[in-house]
């Protein structure tokens, strides 16, 4: 243990840069996903297609090759990321898809009832959908969205492959210099499961002020 | 656009309204007509199109055929935003669908300020005044999870209110209800009717009809099979469906009301 | 966009995808013996072994695939054990896949009303018998599609075996593209087969999770 207090300050960057990559993931990927499950609620049916295409490709595809498109391929379509970007970016893509499904499942848990009641009211479809439906989807989904954060942070990993200096990178970094290889390697998985329960239970306690009184 | 010839107290007018799911006929060329200040009772067997009808009303439903006027206002016709009808039109509903995210408050004012366009301080004087009336006034910080079934549905009664409707529309409103709870909320409705608002109530509340109703219609397979005052209806029933569905209807009625003494 | 350079390779991108499948099915048999072996002894073992188990499962679910699959390979050579990358990536995706279809199983069985648990055993039927006859076949409904959903994981988890140097799909189609200097229709011809694998099988859960609910084989409460 004392070569990771050893290196304490490296870890300490490759830890912040993990959460700060899955933060901007997440809040992307919500962003994302929430227009995804909108379009394929919607009208038109070529906007429908477009977002159960995009939701279905990437469920069906690993994380790892859709870093490599994002990395490797798009530079052939002249678009150029940097690893930390792409790493971002095809997370953010990622999480779209999965957020998406929990989002739309989410819409469909709201009682059909509620629509009839904002309707005889009077009530707009978009002032429905932004203050009746949403609201309601968010206290359903909320712990499925918390999950999925804590997914991210796990599949933030994949950056070492990129060479991303996140957590993982650092420790394989550190690893190669010292080959102090099991340890390192079980304090890499220790700090992943430190992160992720102090994640899920601050999330929670989130989740439980946000549904007070509601439930 | 006012209906031309239309009687000036007639509220709520059903003009050969037929409805069908897909190639099921749940609502057969009715028309009715529903005046000022008439309490109108809807009673029938379950699928006999009674919901369906209260819902072609304001609009949840769109009729196959006739058509549906209220208040000189042609519900479905493009030149009149729907909107504008169901501002007349209260509905109160089975499961009361309050909006749980909000406060009792909040959902009484909701309306009222978005659509009506009251400030805030006025929505909320309004509020306040309507959740005296229905008997809970100190629930309006509360979330609707926090109230009784019956207290729920008089906050429900008092969200249609707020939209200072002409004629309030009842969906079974008691019938979710646990026995004990649903004395409250037919009294809330017994004073409405008192103070005159139009009302066309769906239940099964039989001695309710019998007190409140000025006329009772029963509906069998989407048609109208008898029309008249409660009395007459309900002592001497015309037809023979109606009057077994009536007897049922009668003898479960008095076993919630001595259920709920 | 050169897009026969993908035919030209068929060959290896096919030999990478029958790794990939059998990785995914090695790991698939072996997390369920895993899984079933942890969640029986979780509901049977003593207070300090379910804890004991409980605890392992969460670090493993706790923490990233990626991280596990060089632990095994590389922490295992480094204690003088060493695993060849095939065993090492069979092992590590088998460890995870159990730790995640022990929650299925143990969840499945929560599922299935307590009385039939007391049922049998006021037969004097003994406990494993009754898991493993009367409780776990009424929770297949549950299950069975997310057994289902785990392995369409499987496929695609098999991609960060990548890392150790095997030759499944992923690593294989970047060997092709290295060679080629073709990223872009490499890679999309590297995603369009997992998608083929992995799309039907998601449609399957669907039908298996509609068809299951219809049973009435289901007691548990879904």
């Amino acid at each position: 243990m004392d070569v990771v207090l050893d290196n304490l300050a490296l870890f300490l960057h490759g830890l912040a840069l993990t959460l700060v990559v899955s933060m901007s993931a997440s809040l992307g990927g919500s962003a994302v996903g929430l227009v995804a499950a909108l379009a394929r609620m919607a009208r038109a049916a070529p906007l429908r297609w477009l977002a159960t295409g995009y939701v279905e490709l990437i469920r069906n595809t690993p994380g790892l090759v859709q870093l490599f498109l994002v990395y490797l391929g798009l530079p052939r379509l002249g678009i150029r990321f940097s690893p930390l970007g792409a790493l971002v970016t095809a997370l953010t893509i990622n999480n779209g898809a999965y957020i998406a499904e929990i989002v739309r499942g989410g819409l469909q848990a709201v009682p059909r009832g509620q629509l009839d009641a904002a309707a005889s009211i009077g009530l707009s479809r978009r002032f429905t959908l932004r203050e009746v439906v949403l609201p309601q989807t968010l206290h359903a989904i909320h712990p499925a969205l918390a999950n999925q954060f804590i997914q991210t942070v796990l599949a933030s990993s994949v950056g070492t492959v990129v060479g991303v200096e996140e957590l993982t990178q650092v420790a394989l970094f550190v690893e190669s210099r010292t080959y102090r290889t099991v340890e390192i390697l079980a304090a890499l998985t220790l700090v992943y499961v430190a992160v992720t329960f102090l994640l899920a239970v601050l999330l929670r306690r989130l989740g439980q002020r946000l549904d007070r009184g509601y439930r | 656009m006012t209906e031309p010839g239309g009687r000036a107290d007639t509220v709520v007018s059903l003009e050969g309204v037929t409805k069908f799911f897909g190639a099921l006929k749940v609502l057969d060329d009715v028309s009715l007509a529903v005046g000022r200040r008439e309490r109108l009772v809807l009673i029938g067997p379950s699928g006999s199109g009674k919901s369906t009808l209260l819902r072609c009303v304001n609009g949840l439903e769109e009729v196959s055929g006739g058509r549906v006027v209220v208040d000189g206002m042609v519900v479905g016709d493009p030149a009149t935003p729907m909107a504008r009808v169901r501002a007349e039109v209260g509905m109160v509903f089975q499961h009361f669908n309050l909006f749980p995210h909000k406060t009792v408050l909040e959902n009484l004012t909701l309306g009222p300020i978005r659509v009506l366009g009251l400030s805030r301080v006025e929505a909320e004087s309004l509020a306040r005044d309507l959740l005296s009336r229905v008997g809970v006034p100190e629930k309006a910080a509360e979330y609707p999870a926090r109230l009784s079934g019956g207290q729920q549905q008089r906050v429900a009664i008092a969200r249609a209110l707020a939209m200072r409707p002409k004629v309030m529309l009842f969906d079974e409103p008691t019938s979710s209800l646990d026995p004990e709870l649903v004395g409250e909320v037919l009294d809330v409705m017994r004073r409405l009717a008192d103070e005159g608002m139009t009302m066309m109530v769906v239940t099964h509340e039989m001695a309710f009809a019998e007190d409140v109703a000025d006329r009772v219609i029963v509906l069998d397979h989407g048609a109208v099979v008898e029309e008249g005052p409660p009395q007459r209806i309900f002592s001497n029933p015309g037809t023979p469906r109606a009057r077994a569905f009536l007897t049922r209807l009668l003898a479960r009625s008095e076993r919630h009301r001595r259920e709920r003494s | 966009m050169d897009w026969v350079i993908i035919r030209d390779n068929a060959a290896l991108l096919l030999g990478g995808t029958v790794t990939t499948i059998e990785l995914a099915l090695a790991a698939f048999l072996g997390g369920t013996a895993i899984g079933l072996a942890t969640a029986f002894a979780r509901l049977i073992a003593g207070r300090d072994a379910e804890l004991g188990l409980k605890a392992a499962v969460d670090v493993v679910r706790g923490s990233p695939l990626l991280v596990q699959l060089l632990l095994v390979y590389l922490g295992l050579s480094a204690i003088g054990l060493p695993l060849d990358p095939v065993p090492a990536a069979v092992v590590g995706l088998s460890i995870n896949a159990g730790a995640y279809l022990s929650e299925i199983f143990r969840g499945g069985m929560a599922a299935v009303p307590r009385g039939q648990t007391e049922a049998g055993l006021a037969i004097g039927l003994p406990r494993l018998y009754v898991l493993g006859s009367i409780v776990l076949p009424q929770a297949l409904p549950v299950v069975v599609p997310a057994m289902i959903g785990l392995f369409i994981g499987l496929l695609k988890d098999t991609s960060l075996a990548y890392v150790l140097g095997l030759l499944e799909l992923t690593r294989m189609g970047k060997n092709v593209m290295d060679r080629t200097l073709q990223p872009f229709e490499i890679l999309i011809a590297v995603a369009v087969i997992y998608f083929v694998l992995c799309f039907p099988l998601s449609q399957l859960v669907r039908v298996v999770d509609a068809r299951m609910r219809r049973s009435g084989l289901a007691q548990a409460r879904l």
